[in-house]
């Protein structure tokens, strides 16, 4: 069946910028204008952890517990079925290609047998429905009418049914940016995979406690023209589902893959974006990978290759310095230098081939491929490979790629180090699902620290091929009264809030922050009804920044209605100054902490009135005393001399009186005198 | 694919009304107009069971998705694309230095496909299709495989038994290594209890095995199975009729079970298959041949002569006790002129007072009734308690440790056998293979207690 991926980039190659092994190397070139001339693409595949109670096919509790040992193992294999059109998908070839034996860990307070393939799942989860539903109306999505389970196949071994149970749920949505629509292409209800412990040669193992959560997953269409429209729209999109309330927070409950692309290659997903800060310098990396591998093409078009000679060989490995190994051999004729190509700041070509050899051939031990133009300390030393190519009689224009591991390994390894080779003729740059090197992965396996982050091989971009319907699943219907009560209860759009907080006045960080928490942009919204005499600036302002004070200065944990709304109530009463708010509020916390036993209730309504806003005739008459009090002594420079007596009336009466009052009746008397 | 294919396939009511008068049709490549949008892809056949108020699209991301049939306006087909599944066949390499082994197919899961877009289930069974599958079958032995029937497992019943057991004794005269049913495991045991005392004198193994995990999923037993049930098959010592499913729940090695002393005991572990008052023959694995774990066993000699007893009696019923049954469930078999029934009592084999009537009225009247237990391990002893004895009295006949599933398939071979009461007694209290042990051993009732400390270590240092 004709599938056309959706995210096609129609443009041609672009040839009339500077090379791309130029540009790698100085990121000060990488500039929006830069990558819009190369027609880049760039969409996002954003997986957000819904918050419910359980999980989304079985019971347990969806509770992360890193760091609960396992309780039982389970050791598995995955075999690759056929699609419905009687082939093989892809990826699904070359996962078995790798012949994992799997292991999971079970955790006994959050895995069951469901999470063991051991036992059929369960309904869906309504909570996680209700909430996903939510979210993918606040993206302008249209609702399906009647969710259809399938089964999305990963063959990796993450999750142990050897499938994904996943549903679209909404279709065809937008959020706005910068002015205009970003496209949500689908939105779908899926369970999350494992986490992965560990991965040595032939054996990977998961942990469980992760598996099943229910995850979202947005895709947008292309619609970011650069890498940082990409950053900003995975914000975006960040902000909006935070600003529910309804999805998890924290490590790994949340990750973004970036989709790139440029004029005259193909979209390469990238995989494991933990932070937006990556995004950007992730995507020019990557963008700048395709150039270089499309400038790579023209290269081996210029040498007239047109396609790929090449030799293979197996040899001796203790004659050549490994013991107990074998050495494969690859002879790439006319190829010579071409495996020093750069194709990303810290990668060239040989680097490629590293990637699809340790992934599918399984070898652990790096380099894993060797060439003559390693740098680094491991390298061989050039005599041997002079003494290779006499022997093997290589000519001048060949390359050579060496590899070394078990005998079955090496020859898997042989054949896809040529396939890769391959590729870099007919498609430039291959269909792949990417990693990002980033965090604990800068490091290389060499002890090497790269310089920033870049992108290694995961697997084959798997196709369509590999959804099919989940039989062990009835549909479930979404009835229109069913949405029309969820749509209901949705708060207002997080752009429109933003427009309306900016408009009242807020500060940039007041209306980020009430547009996307939930608690406190619910709570600002009731204080400003409830007090329409209160400057919302303050409302807000005390909600995010003064809360945000008081919690790193350890008095105040949290601002809640409990103790807002008595003290708004007697701003707007007159009872209580403006400016007395965060006075109060860090007077309530200190002596909370010193007494936590203290009747929350009974001490606000007594650090209320110990505020309470003195009569203006008794602070006229307070400002005159302190006046006179004050006749000869303290400066005589009129600012000094307002702060000093503004020092002195404060000494008398505290904070219960506004300060904006306090000047304006000691200006006045400074005046008289 | 049916024949004539119905274009508004598993559609019914207001579904496919709206089909019929938009001229649309199941597999249309179209385009659908509804009050918010487009949508386009493929109709699909819709499950009969699900309501008739959403039409089944499958679009090109391969998603499927249901649209209410009131919001759509209309539908263009630009193409029409019917799907048909054929499993992609490769000739099953023939190698003279390996043994032949015949596959014989009820049914089930071991060896099918899934129609991805209706749900139903294609059979992939010839040698090219399992080839194709499983190549790693051929490095195990040669295969012959014929199709007997395509039911599922609770669909199996006397006419299947006879069935299979004249083709595996035909089999057998033409030679074969050995033989493999693929079945569905939920009456898996039944029919290893009818072909053990239905095919008596094995001179080869006869190997039932199925599958958990459907093997159209990626992490399915039943590649696993095949192969272990090719190697205990083509290469086992073991000639008799046994059971190959998983022994724990990890692709470690499965266990060959006695037909008689297996039952299912979970209803979806992959593991479920479990030997009861007794242990387990024999491990295998898919790389080698079935290692024994005892010596008391029936070895592979293709001289001895095969002796094949097909006969069934139907008229026969195992009764579950409860506390309060009533005397008029027994009647009405006796009224509907069973031949014989099997009960599983409580405890050592009981029955409440209530029974005492009807079941002399049974033994009175010629029916055969034999006790075993529900607790399934352990022995009917009925001399130990009154009640026990006062059943005896009556003519009830414990069956010792037979397991009750065994006994009902038994009876029913006994009461085919002969008309002779006293004849069906003797076949009955006479075991054919290990269906009445004289001894339990200290480990043939293990069930661990998940949560001691001590089992929960063991959980921990042994695979799953």
């Amino acid at each position: 069946m004709n599938r056309p991926d959706p995210h096609t980039n129609p443009h041609p190659q672009v040839r009339d910028l500077a090379l791309a092994r130029e540009l790698i190397v100085h990121p000060e070139s990488w500039t929006p204008e830069l990558f819009r001339k190369m027609h880049f693409m760039g969409g996002l595949e954003i997986h957000q952890q819904v918050a419910t109670r359980r999980k989304l096919f079985c019971r347990c509790p969806a509770v992360p517990m890193p760091h609960e040992p396992a309780a039982a193992r389970v050791y598995r294999h995955m075999r690759p079925t056929l699609s419905e059109m009687g082939t093989y998908d892809g990826t699904a070839l070359m996962e078995f290609k790798t012949k994992k034996n799997v292991i999971y860990e079970l955790i006994d307070p959050v895995s069951c047998t469901y999470e063991m393939d051991d036992t059929p799942p369960f309904l869906i989860d309504e909570e996680a429905l209700r909430k996903s539903l939510a979210i993918a109306l606040m993206m302008n999505c249209k609702i399906i009418d009647e969710l259809h389970v399938a089964r999305k196949q990963y063959l990796d071994g993450s999750i142990p049914t050897g499938f994904q149970r996943t549903a679209i749920i909404g279709l065809d949505g937008w959020i706005p940016y910068r002015g205009r629509r970003i496209r949500i292409r689908q939105i779908s209800l899926e369970e999350d995979s494992c986490r992965e412990v560990n991965d040595v040669g032939h054996e990977i193992t998961f942990r469980t406690d992760r598996l099943g959560f229910p995850l979202l997953e947005v895709v947008t269409e292309p619609d970011a023209r650069d890498p940082w429209e990409l950053a900003g729209i995975c914000r975006l999109l960040g902000d909006i589902m935070r600003s529910s309330g309804m999805v998890r927070r924290g490590m790994g409950a949340s990750r973004q893959d970036v989709n790139v692309s440029i004029g005259g290659s193909t979209r390469i997903e990238n995989k494991g974006v933990s932070r937006y800060g990556y995004i950007p310098r992730l995507t020019c990396v990557e963008a700048l990978r395709h150039k270089a591998l499309l400038e790579l093409r023209d290269e081996l078009r210029g040498r007239g290759l047109n396609s790929i000679e090449a030799e293979r060989h197996v040899l001796d490995g203790a004659e050549l310095g490994f013991a107990k190994r074998s050495v494969g051999l690859a002879v790439l004729r006319g190829w010579r230098g071409l495996l020093d190509w750069r194709t990303q700041p810290d990668f060239h070509f040989v680097d490629e081939l590293r990637g699809v050899v340790r992934v599918v051939a399984c070898l652990d031990r790096f380099p894993y491929v060797y060439c003559e133009h390693d740098r680094a300390d491991w390298a061989l030393p050039t005599e041997r490979w002079s003494e290779l190519r006499r022997r093997m009689n290589v000519g001048d224009d060949d390359e050579l790629a060496l590899v070394v591991g078990p005998e079955n390994d090496v020859a898997t390894a042989l054949d896809e180090i040529i396939d890769r080779c391959t590729q870099a003729l007919t498609e430039a740059v291959p269909k792949q699902t990417r990693q990002a090197l980033a965090d604990e992965r800068l490091t290389r396996p060499d002890g090497r620290r790269l310089s920033g982050v870049q992108t290694d091989f995961e697997r084959v971009l798997p196709g369509a091929d590999r959804m099919y319907p989940d039989t062990d699943h009835p549909p479930r219907a979404v009835s229109r009264d069913e949405l029309g009560r969820i749509d209901d209860a949705l708060p207002e759009p997080l752009w429109e809030r933003r427009s309306a907080y900016r408009a009242a006045g807020l500060p940039v960080d007041v209306v980020r922050t009430l547009s996307r928490e939930r608690r406190p942009a619910e709570l600002f919204e009731e204080l400003v009804t409830e007090c329409p005499g209160v400057d919302p600036v303050l409302i807000g302002v005390t909600l995010v920044q003064t809360a945000r004070h008081l919690r790193r200065e350890g008095l105040l944990a949290d601002i809640g209605p409990e103790l807002a709304r008595p003290v708004f109530a007697a701003v707007e009463a007159g009872l209580l100054a403006a400016d007395a708010v965060p006075r109060l509020l860090a007077e309530y916390g200190a002596r909370l902490r010193g007494e936590p036993g203290l009747d929350h209730g009974a001490l606000i309504e007594e650090i209320l009135e110990d505020y309470r806003r003195l009569p203006d005739d008794e602070l006229r008459g307070v400002v005159s005393q302190v006046h006179r009090a004050a006749d000869g002594e303290g400066p005589r420079e009129p600012d000094k001399r307002g702060r000093y007596l503004m020092g002195r009336v404060r000494e008398r009466i505290g904070w219960r009186a506004p300060g904006r009052k306090l000047e304006e009746l000691l200006a006045a008397g400074l005046a008289k005198a | 694919m049916t024949d004539t294919p119905d274009p508004y396939k598993g559609y019914r009511g207001r579904g496919r009304e709206l089909l019929k008068r938009l001229g649309a049709r199941v597999w249309s490549d179209c385009t659908i107009t509804t009050d918010t949008g487009e949508f386009s892809g493929i109709i699909l056949p819709r499950s009969e069971q699900a309501d008739d108020r959403h039409i089944v699209l499958k679009m090109n991301t391969g998603y499927n998705i249901g649209i209410a049939v009131e919001r759509i306006q209309s539908i263009v087909e630009h193409d029409y694309k019917e799907a048909h599944y054929k499993i992609p066949e490769q000739e099953f390499p023939f190698d003279p230095a390996k043994p032949n082994v015949t596959l014989l197919g009820t049914g089930g899961t071991i060896a099918s496909r899934l129609d991805y877009r209706t749900g139903a289930v294609i059979p992939a069974f010839s040698p090219g299709e399992l080839y194709g599958a499983c190549p790693e079958l051929a490095d195990i032995c040669n295969l012959e495989t014929k199709k007997l029937f395509g039911v599922f497992s609770e669909n199996m019943g006397p006419e299947q038994y006879l069935i299979t057991a004249r083709e595996i004794a035909k089999q057998i005269e033409n030679g074969v290594a050995g033989i493999i049913i693929g079945h569905g495991t939920d009456t898996l045991h039944h029919t290893a209890a009818a072909m053990s005392y239905m095919l008596q004198d094995l001179p080869v193994p006869v190997i039932l095995v199925g599958s958990q995990r459907s093997s159209d999923r990626p992490s399915s037993d039943a590649a696993f199975n095949l192969q272990c049930a090719a190697q205990s098959a083509a290469h086992g010592e073991l000639a008799e009729v046994l059971v190959c499913m998983f022994g724990p729940t990890s692709d470690r090695y499965n266990l060959l079970h006695r037909g008689t002393r297996v039952r299912k005991m979970h209803s979806s572990y992959r593991s479920t298959f479990r030997t009861l008052g007794d242990t387990p023959l024999a491990t295998v694995t898919p790389e080698a041949p079935p290692e024994p774990l005892r010596r008391d066993f029936t070895r592979r000699d293709p001289e001895r002569k095969l002796n094949l007893y097909d006969v069934f009696e139907e008229r026969v019923a195992i009764v579950y006790y409860y506390p309060n049954m009533q005397p008029d469930i027994i009647e009405s078999l006796i009224d509907n002129g069973y031949k014989g029934i099997v009960i599983a009592g409580t405890g050592l084999g009981h029955v409440n007072k209530p029974l005492y009537e009807p079941l002399r009225k049974a033994c009175e009247s010629g029916v055969q009734v034999y006790m075993t237990v529900q607790t399934l391990w352990g022995y009917a002893q009925m001399y130990v308690y009154d009640t026990g004895r006062d059943l005896m009295e009556l003519g009830v006949v414990p069956l010792a440790n037979m397991l009750p599933e065994a006994a009902y398939i038994k009876l029913g071979w006994a009461l085919g056998m002969s008309d002779d009461a006293e004849r069906v007694k003797e076949l009955m209290l006479t075991p054919v293979n290990g269906e009445i042990t004289e001894r339990e051993q200290y480990n043939a009732y293990v069930v661990l207690q998940g949560g001691l400390p001590e089992v929960d270590a063991f959980l921990h240092d042994h695979w799953r």
